[in-house]
Formats: C-alpha cells, structure tokens, sequence
C-alpha cells in the first residue's frame, strides 16, 4: 500500500536531510507507528505520502503509484484515497460537526444524498451521533479530534495518516481515540500513526518504525517505544 | 461542482470582506465608468463625421473687388475667368458636383447671417462669387483639390468646412483620450486591489483551503470561490458604471448640449449607445477581473 525506497529529502534551509536514505514498505490493512524524537523525520514521511513534498532522491508510492513524477493535477486524486488527522484537530469552527464532516464530501463533489447518508454513519461510528449540531467549541478535545478522525475517514480512504493524534489530549481520552483508530483499521483501512506518546505505542503493540535525525533505526512488528534500542 | 455550495462559499467570502468588496465594487464602478465615457465619445465622433461628412463642401472663393489687395488676387475674377474654373471644375474627376453662388446670393446670405445693424455695413461686392463644390471623397482628396485650385488664376482661396466641425471633434476627441487616460489609471488600481483582495480572502481562508486540499479538492474547486468574488464584484461595479453614464448622459451631457442636440447640430446620444457603452464596460470588468482572480491564484496565493 505505502512503499518508501532510498528516499531522501533536503529542505532548502536544512544543514542535514530530514530524511536519510529511507526505505520501509506498508502492507495494505497495517497499522504502523512512526516513531522519534522531534525533527527526526516522521512529519516529513507523512507529507510525502500525502504529496505535500517530493522527495529528492528515491521512490515514494502508495496504492501502487508512484508519487515522485505525479503531476500537479492528480494530486487530489491521491488525496481522496488518504485520510489525514492531525495534533490540533483543523476543524472549521463556525461550522457545526455535521457540517465539519459533510465539508470533506461537498468539496470533492459527493451528491447531497449521498453525504446524508454517510455523515451521520461515520458520526455514528465515531461516538458523536448525538453532537451533530453542536459547534467545535462546545466539544472536549477528545470529541473534537473525533470529528478530525470522522471527516479524514468519511470518504473511506485506503491510508489514514495521523500526525500525534494524542498530542493534546489527557491518556483516557487518547486511548478511546486509540481504540476508534483501531476500529478504523479493522475494516481495512492502513493506519500510519507518528507518536511520541510512549504509553499508547507500548500498549497497542504493532509495528513500530523508529526514526533518528532522518534515518530507520528500527523496523520493529508487535514493538513497544523504548526497548530494542 | 455542486453550485450551492460554491455559491455558498462566494456569498459568504463577500460578507467576510464587505468593505474591500465595497472598495473594489466603487473603484470598478469608477473605472468602468471612464471606458463607458471614452465608449461613448467614440460613437459621438463617429455619428458627427457620418452627419456632416456627406453634407461638408467644399467652396472655391472667387476674387471680389475686396480681395486685390491678396496676393491671388490682383484684380477681380473676370467672367471669362469664371467660366473657365467653372469648366474646370465640371471636368475634374475628383468632383461630384458644383454650384456657383455669385456676389449677389453672397451678399443675401452674408445680410442674412449679419441680421441687424452690423448687416448694414456689408456691402454689395465684399463678399466674393464662390463654386460650392461637392467632392466625391472629401477626406481623401481635400488637399489634392486644394492644392490644385489654389493656384489657378481668378480663384481667391480654397476653403473646407471641415476645419469648423474637426474643431468639435477635437474636443471630444480630447473627452475621449481623457477618458481612456483616466479609465486605464483606475483599472491598474481596480486590478491590483482585485489581487489584494484575493489574497486578503485567501489568507483568511487558510484553515478552509488547507483542509479542502487535504480532502482532495480540485484545485478549481479551491479557487473557483475567490474567482467568482472578484467577478461578482467587478459585474456590480460594471452596473453601478452603466448607471453613472446614464447619469452623466442625462443631467450633464443633455443640460449642456441641450439647444444644439434638440436642433440636430450635435447628434444626440440614444439609451441604445448608453447601454453599448456600460455593456462594453462590463464585458470588460468581467473578464479583467477574472484574468486577474486566475492569475494571482496562480503566481501569488498558494491555496
């Protein structure tokens, strides 16, 4: 699903790559911690598999693809197979939740009918069918990164991506995401989470691909944060 | 693209930056109002030329008892002289027709004109016999003509009605460049503050446009809002500019031309030009503003 081979990326301003030669295959259905201290360069993996940034040397590719020579008009394409989460939720706020959600399918051209149907489902799904009109400031953060998670899967995608999901929620509330993320990952969809929150990674016990200063230090199935280092 | 929801999207960006649409609508209004203008000069040059071309003659003047002191004129055109011009003139190619207006039908119309005591002092012999010649194109062959008459012996001067009516449009001539002066400056800053604009809207739209690009947005799904802002924005200015040349058309142009429009020495100007004019103008804000929305989008935002 997700295939990262020699990748190496040099920001202008960088003295060294965020990545380094990096290479790690995703199978479709997995769920995969990116793990590592700040600027090592799990953020960066995220925004090449999401197009953000082309990588200078080596091959990026998901669902078979190859994004490295995509053009600039087939980006949204790829976007719309790929769900996004991020540490500080990015929700609209004078938008209800409902229409947090249903933005996601209006913008990609989805049938009125077709978002009635399907928001409330994923809403459902999510643990926030009773919230439906409440604004985002009327939510915990917990219920709003909910609404972050409900509208990057709305569309079904095949890979959500999820940039420190917990990163500013307490542990309770980050291990019901955890649980909703894995939920997620159950019905198929290939979840490639960066974390630094050590508890969460330990106790969920899947792959875990560590990062230092741009390189794998370890590619890791069932692993836990700190040990094997 | 479903429309409710980029028309949502335009209406709710509009109310969002009320004052700068504002701006942009007056300043488009204003410079719209200039193409109208220079527009509508034009039809007014045009319309002259068509109303006086075919009716300007030309007249051959003859030398009068008045004139020997000219230099072409030593001594009065004698009859014999008359009727050699008179031949000439009937079979000069350039010529359509020819008629001859002696000193006595001068006199007439000289009194005429000169109504009151001045006429009194006019003389019978001061004024001189001409040829009223009709060219067959006036504008092309005028200085041939002249030049060739002007030489031959017995004829005074060589004079073209014209020189009166280019005097008008001159004027309107200047109205028109003034017009086009003035419209062009305003545009320049219409179009900058339509580039503004966009990206005052698109920066506060950064949360909305990130997310939508992250969903998958088509990038014209993104920015078909902020383009039709700018449209919306200029098409209003561009009704607001058909008003203001009908305005000006009514209470300036009308109240000061009154008297010559009524009796048909200036063309008038219909609502049909009027329309012509501010059409144009929108034509023309609608498709700059689009230009310039899809441009900026392009170079200046990154949405």
């Amino acid at each position: 699903m997700i295939r990262l081979q020699n990748v190496t990326k040099v920001y202008p301003a960088g003295a060294r790559p965020a990545l380094d030669d990096v290479t790690f295959a995703v199978e479709k259905g997995e769920f995969v911690f990116l793990i590592g201290q700040s600027g090592s360069g799990k953020t960066t993996v995220l925004r090449l598999l999401l197009r953000e940034e082309v990588s200078d040397v080596g091959l990026v590719a998901v669902n078979g693809r190859s994004l490295n020579k995509m053009p600039r008009r087939k980006v949204p394409e790829l976007r719309r197979k790929i769900g996004c989460v991020f540490q500080d939720f990015r929700l609209l706020p004078k938008k209800t939740v409902y229409e947090n959600v249903a933005f996601a399918l209006e913008v990609i051209n989805k049938s009125p009918k077709a978002i009635k149907r399907t928001v409330p489902e994923v809403l459902d799904l999510v643990g926030l069918n009773g919230k439906a009109q409440r604004m985002p400031n009327e939510l915990s953060g917990g219920e709003q990164q909910r609404v972050a998670i409900a509208r990057a899967f709305v569309n079904r995608p095949l890979v959500l991506l999820a940039d420190e999901p917990t990163g500013n929620l307490d542990p309770d509330t980050s291990q019901g995401i955890m649980s909703l993320l894995e939920r997620i990952n159950r019905t198929g969809t290939t979840v490639v989470m960066a974390t630094h929150d050590n508890n969460i990674v330990d106790a969920m016990r899947r792959r875990v691909i560590e990062l230092e200063f741009g390189k794998i230090i370890r590619d890791q199935s069932r692993g836990v944060y700190g040990v094997g280092r | 693209m479903r429309a409710n929801f980029v028309v949502s999207g335009v209406f709710a960006g509009i109310r969002r930056n009320a004052t700068m649409t504002i701006a942009l609508v007056l300043s488009t209004a204003i410079a719209l109002g200039f193409v109208g203008a220079a527009i509508l000069a034009n039809t007014e040059i045009t319309k002259f030329r068509q109303k006086y071309e075919d009716k300007i003659n030309v007249s051959v003047y003859l030398c009068a008892q008045l004139h020997t002191a000219d230099p072409n004129c030593t001594e009065k055109t004698t009859p014999e002289q008359t009727a050699a011009i008179k031949q000439m003139l009937d079979s000069d190619p350039l010529v359509q027709s020819e008629r001859y207006v002696s000193e006595q039908e001068a006199f007439q119309r000289g009194k005429e004109q000169l109504a009151g005591s001045t006429g009194n002092f006019l003389h019978l012999g001061d004024l001189p016999a001409s040829f009223t010649v009709k060219l067959k194109d006036l504008q092309k062959d005028y200085a041939a003509f002249a030049a060739k008459y002007a030489k031959v012996t017995g004829i005074g001067r060589v004079n073209n009605q014209i020189d009166t009516i280019n005097t008008l449009l001159n004027i309107i001539d200047s109205a028109r460049w003034f017009s086009i002066i003035i419209a062009i400056v305003v545009l320049v800053a219409s179009v900058l503050l339509i580039a503004n604009t966009i990206q005052v809207a698109a920066s506060q739209r950064k949360n909305e446009t990130s997310i939508m690009r992250l969903v998958g947005a088509s990038r014209w799904m993104t920015e078909l809002p902020f383009m039709l802002e700018a449209v919306i924005a200029a098409a209003i200015g561009g009704l607001v500019a058909i008003g203001l040349i009908w305005a000006g058309k009514h209470y300036v142009l009308d109240n000061i031309f009154e008297g010559p429009t009524r009796h048909g020495v200036i063309p008038n100007l219909s609502i049909n030009d009027v329309l012509v004019a501010g059409g144009s103008g929108l034509i023309v804000g609608i498709v700059l503003s689009g230009i310039t929305a899809f441009l900026t989008l392009r170079f200046y935002v990154r949405l």
